[in-house]
């Protein structure tokens, strides 16, 4: 059904799209080759997209598993500068390290800040019942000037002409995803972590408690399963997650600290987690999409002419169709508890 | 001279299908004016249904309604507003943050302009004062009792000048002071000719008001007859079928083993009040092996919390609670239920079960985490898990349409068949119960009490909290008296007769209310 309804969504998207085309000169056929080509017709394409599709990939994971508990993590960009700064801050001292022990060191690192920054709000919303998703997105906010501070002071390189950091040690480089690619190695963990979720959630009994904190919290209570636990405990998870996506830029892409490192990976993970129906696996699978879309569209611009801003309308409809067809099952979700009390029996 | 009064609203063959399954089959139902006309049946006869399409929410696939002999077709609610009629729904659909005026005022005008609130609350105080209701109009109905805003329902469609009343299961909801006053408003509502439905399985109330019944089981019109002359034992086999009639009435009367060690005990347990609970004062309260107390009393008056600090569900701010002679205060739920404490909850749709959860799944709430329901890693063992649900629903008579059905979807009755039977099988000895039978049939009623009774033969020990007082009667053998917060008296079963008991125990909740 969620896939009918995606190809439905991407199809009138593509219609849309082409009006859009049309209106600025454009041959709507050579502009969606060029998209797709861009992104998945050769080696090159895909370095790109594996690029940037681990980032998304992470933080698409740290939106998806509160909603789990119909809970909306908003603060992945926060997550992830906490997890960069972490990473860069352990990433500094590890220049006699080994690489294994200086890598793990910055991938542990990572995960912690990440875990530490999302702990916030979720301590803040079982403690005095505060909205997460006010207090995830405005701790963004925070993180952004906690990270310009850190780059433009304590941390930023000597002589540096603007802030950023020093290079971290050549130990704490991320191996190539394969021999030669410019990708990084961390996009396998990150698969490899999507797989485990969605397996842990699906088949396992944490899925099931999961399932009974969000859709009844009072009966939860009931059967021994501590709803304030788990939401601490999943946004934790959440939070390391996105902490690991800015581990890896600064160990396996940008190999420094600066301002701007974050993209808006973020917010491209709500996005991948909503096309995703809070499924980690179909998460993943739009987050290599979406990657995709930015890939192509940088080289839709190169072969076509076609103006920025056409390119980014584009991409704005592609994502605004999949995701409003695709979304109707986490809408669902959350309306459902929302709305649970009226709820009539039947017959 | 016996001319019939004009019929209201008629229905003419009515039938509803859900799929294959008909929910009504061809009814028959003529609301005359003047009259009470009292809809008898037990869950999942057919009685919502039937009403909701009376009041246009639900559309029938044959048959149709007369208005005063008018064939009429009602595409959505408003039009059976239009029509005048109205319905007061079993849980209040007011809107909690709102005065009352305001949810009279609610879909009444239409258009631009202010909402003459104070005119409003003028006719709403004068209807008001002709029935006898006594409501505040500037009250906000978050403040009123669940009789009070049963009143602001009727009074809002009495305001609209419905002709036709229709009441779902009113009394269900009302503390036992207030089931008379309503009984005789809707007897005067009646007698200012307007024409009152009842809906209900509770045969004393009916034979109060009532001008005619009808029986409604399995979809059908069983039975259709003036109150007059009616006999309640026939009554109640018409509601039930032949089923019913194979059991005794009840188990109550055996030979009994002598009490064992006390199994539940508070010890001067005061918790404190939060919101929707009333407290606990300070109760003192014992239960032993193989015995069944009763706690008595009006709705909120400690019930609550006298089981949710047993169950662990809030905490004891002074005194102490134990569990065979342990002290419980300080251990997590998992750790009551392993020392065989077993809770059925009043609340079965938010607490003792996850609606949208299937009927196999409801019966693991408490053991999918463990072997055999899940692995070493932690995977769920889904095909032991309906395998299992299976056998509990033949096991225990749950009627669904499979182990996987949502439990949203089964009657009330059937829902806490699921709660029993995870809850009373396994080695519950200390089993606390609350208001177990709220909203049940005879039959479902009957099961449950099956189910405590052959508990206690195998030796635990049951808390039976209930504002039934004849269930308690039945069933228990020590009634205590809970009253605000406290308990103010212990009756033995034993020794009473019954009617004796039931006075002394109205008495203790009079003395201290």
């Amino acid at each position: 059904m969620t896939a009918v309804r995606i190809v439905m969504g991407l199809a009138l998207a593509l219609f849309l799209g082409s009006g859009l085309i049309l209106l600025g000169d454009g041959n709507v056929l050579a502009v969606y080759q060029a998209l797709l080509v861009g992104a998945f017709g050769d080696q090159h394409g895909w370095d790109a997209v594996l690029i940037k599709a681990c980032p998304i990939l992470l933080a698409s994971l740290a939106v998806a598993l509160p909603l789990r508990l119909a809970l909306f993590n908003l603060g992945g960009e926060g997550q992830i500068a906490m997890g960069g700064l972490f990473a860069t801050v352990v990433g500094l001292q590890m220049e006699q390290a080994s690489p294994v022990v200086a890598i793990a060191a910055c991938v542990i690192a990572g995960s912690i800040g990440g875990a530490l920054w999302a702990s916030i709000a979720a301590a803040m919303k079982v403690m005095r019942g505060v909205n997460e998703v006010i207090s995830t997105l405005l701790l963004n906010y925070v993180a952004a000037a906690v990270l310009s501070w850190a780059v433009s002071g304590p941390l930023m390189a000597p002589d540096a002409p603007y802030p950023y950091s020093q290079e971290l040690p050549d130990s704490t480089w991320l191996p190539s995803a394969f021999e030669g690619w410019g990708a990084h190695a961390g996009i396998w963990l990150a698969i490899g972590l999507a797989v485990t979720l969605q397996w842990v959630y699906s088949q396992g009994s944490v899925g099931m408690s999961a399932r009974i904190v969000a859709m009844s919290p009072q009966t939860a209570r009931y059967s021994g399963l501590s709803p304030t636990r788990q939401t601490l405990g999943t946004f934790a998870l959440a939070g390391a997650c996105a902490g690991l996506a800015g581990a890896f830029e600064v160990i396996g892409v940008k190999y420094q600290l600066f301002q701007s490192f974050v993209g808006s990976f973020g917010y491209d993970g709500v996005i991948a987690a909503m096309l995703g129906a809070a499924q980690p696996a179909a998460a993943a699978v739009a987050s290599i999409f979406l990657a995709g879309l930015k890939v192509g569209a940088n080289a839709m611009q190169r072969a076509t002419g076609l103006s920025v801003s056409l390119v980014e309308a584009l991409q704005g409809v592609i994502i605004l169709c999949i995701t409003i067809s695709a979304a109707f099952p986490v809408i669902r979700l959350t309306w459902l508890r929302l709305r649970q009390p009226q709820l009539k029996e039947a017959v | 001279m016996n001319v019939l009064p004009m019929i209201r609203l008629e229905a003419k063959d009515l039938t509803v299908k859900y799929g294959d399954f008909l929910a009504n089959d061809r009814v028959n139902l003529a609301l005359r004016a003047g009259e009470v006309h009292a809809v008898l049946g037990e869950n999942g006869a057919g009685k919502s249904t039937l009403m909701n399409v009376l009041i246009g929410l639900q559309q029938p696939s044959g048959g149709h309604l007369e208005r005063d002999g008018r064939e009429v077709r009602f595409a959505g609610p408003q039009d059976a507003t239009t029509a005048r009629i109205g319905m007061v729904h079993q849980h209040s659909m007011l809107v909690e943050q709102l005065s009352v005026v305001d949810n009279v005022a609610l879909g009444l005008e239409r258009g631009l302009g202010r909402v003459p609130l104070k005119r409003l609350s003028a006719e709403l105080s004068a209807i008001a004062d002709q029935y006898g209701f006594e409501v505040d109009p500037w009250a906000e109905v978050s403040t009123l009792s669940p009789g009070e805003r049963q009143r602001v329902e009727i009074l809002k469609l009495l305001h609209r000048q419905a002709e036709v009343l229709i009441l779902d299961e009113p009394t269900s909801v009302l503390a036992p002071q207030e089931v008379r006053p309503l009984l005789h408003a809707l007897r005067r509502l009646a007698d200012g000719g307007r024409s009152v439905v009842l809906i209900t399985h509770k045969l004393a109330e009916v034979a109060e008001v009532a001008d005619c019944i009808t029986v409604l089981r399995a979809g059908r019109v069983v039975l259709q007859r003036p109150m007059q002359g009616a006999d309640a034992t026939e009554l109640a086999h018409c509601m039930v079928g032949s089923e019913a009639q194979a059991k005794p009435q009840t188990e109550g009367s055996e030979i009994r083993v002598p009490f064992g060690e006390p199994v539940i005990a508070y010890e001067g347990v005061k918790v404190a009040a939060a919101a929707g609970r009333a407290p606990l004062e300070g109760v003192d309260l014992t239960v032993r092996a193989g015995e069944i107390v009763g706690v008595a009393g009006v709705d909120g008056n400690g019930q609550q919390a006298l089981a949710d600090c047993l169950a662990g569900l809030s905490s004891v701010t002074q005194g102490r609670l134990a569990l065979h002679g342990q002290d419980v205060r300080k251990l997590s739920v998992r750790v009551r239920r392993q020392l065989g404490l077993a809770y059925i909850p009043e609340d079965r749709h938010h607490t003792g079960l996850v609606l949208d959860l299937s009927v196999a799944d409801n019966l693991r709430l408490h053991d999918y985490r463990r072997r055999p329901w899940a692995s070493l890693l932690g995977r769920l063992n889904r095909k032991g898990i309906l395998a299992a649900g299976r056998e509990a629903m033949q096991a225990h008579d749950i009627r669904a349409r499979s182990a996987s059905q949502q439990a949203r979807w089964l009657s009330g009755g059937n829902q806490q068949k699921i709660v029993l039977a995870r809850e009373l099988t396994g080695a519950a000895r200390a089993i606390v119960v609350s208001q177990p039978c709220k909203g049940l049939d005879l039959l479902s009623t009957r099961a449950v009490h099956d189910a405590l009774q052959a508990q206690r033969r195998k030796g635990a020990g049951v808390l039976y909290i209930s504002t039934e007082l004849e269930h308690l009667l039945d069933q228990c053998d020590r009634i205590a008296v809970l009253s605000r917060g406290r308990i103010v008296g212990e009756v033995h079963c034993t020794g009473h007769n019954r009617a004796d008991a039931h006075a002394r125990i109205g008495e203790l909740m009079a003395g201290a209310k």
